[in-house]
């Protein structure tokens, strides 16, 4: 059980907010955009991950 | 102890969530199901000892090994579809939700069709 994952995608969602809103105040609403994006691209490639090893797991467990 | 361990990952995702909401609400939806897979990776092996639990007794009682696998692939399939349904309802899709919870009905029905095939020639005998 790797609690750490929960940790790094609050601190990516946090680090994404804060450029964000630094973005957004010196008027880059485009680039602001794009990191959202990618932060949420980056995130979900983390949760892909462990969701298809649950899956995985629960197919094994079930055998079907 | 698993299940402080489990408590207090719960405890501490439901709170960065709430503090991530108000900037970043789609990951905190992501931390949710991130919490999810990882309570249910964590306990496939409990899982699997309730099952073997379970078959021993089966064994003891005679019962056709068939229809065993399929009330365990059937709960397989509900526990897929409910994890999906949820997310997508906490993502506040209701509709994407109900659409999940329809095609996992149909499937485990399809799945369960030989013992429903079964009960139904004893009924049909019965008569």
């Amino acid at each position: 059980m790797n609690i750490d994952l929960i940790f790094r995608i609050a601190a990516i969602g946090i680090l994404v907010a804060v450029l964000n809103s630094l973005l957004t105040k010196s008027g880059r609403e485009e680039q602001a955009m794009m990191t959202t994006l990618a932060g949420l691209i980056v995130v979900l490639l983390m949760v892909v991950r462990e969701i298809a090893n649950l899956f995985d797991t629960v197919k094994a467990l079930f055998d079907f | 102890m698993e299940l402080i361990k489990i408590g207090v990952l719960g405890i501490t995702a439901a709170i960065l969530i709430l503090v991530i909401k108000n900037y970043r609400p789609e990951i905190g939806l992501q931390i949710s199901l991130v919490f999810g897979a990882m309570v249910m990776v964590f306990l496939a092996s409990r899982i699997r000892t309730v099952l073997d639990f379970i078959e021993i007794f089966v064994e003891r009682a005679n019962i056709s090994g068939v229809y065993i696998t399929t009330l365990f692939k059937v709960i397989g399939m509900a526990y897929i579809t409910e994890f999906a349904a949820e997310s997508c309802r906490d993502a506040s899709q209701n509709a994407i939700a109900a659409k999940i919870e329809l095609a996992g009905r149909i499937l485990i029905i399809i799945t369960a069709m030989p013992l429903i095939t079964s009960v139904m020639n004893i009924i049909i005998g019965l008569i």
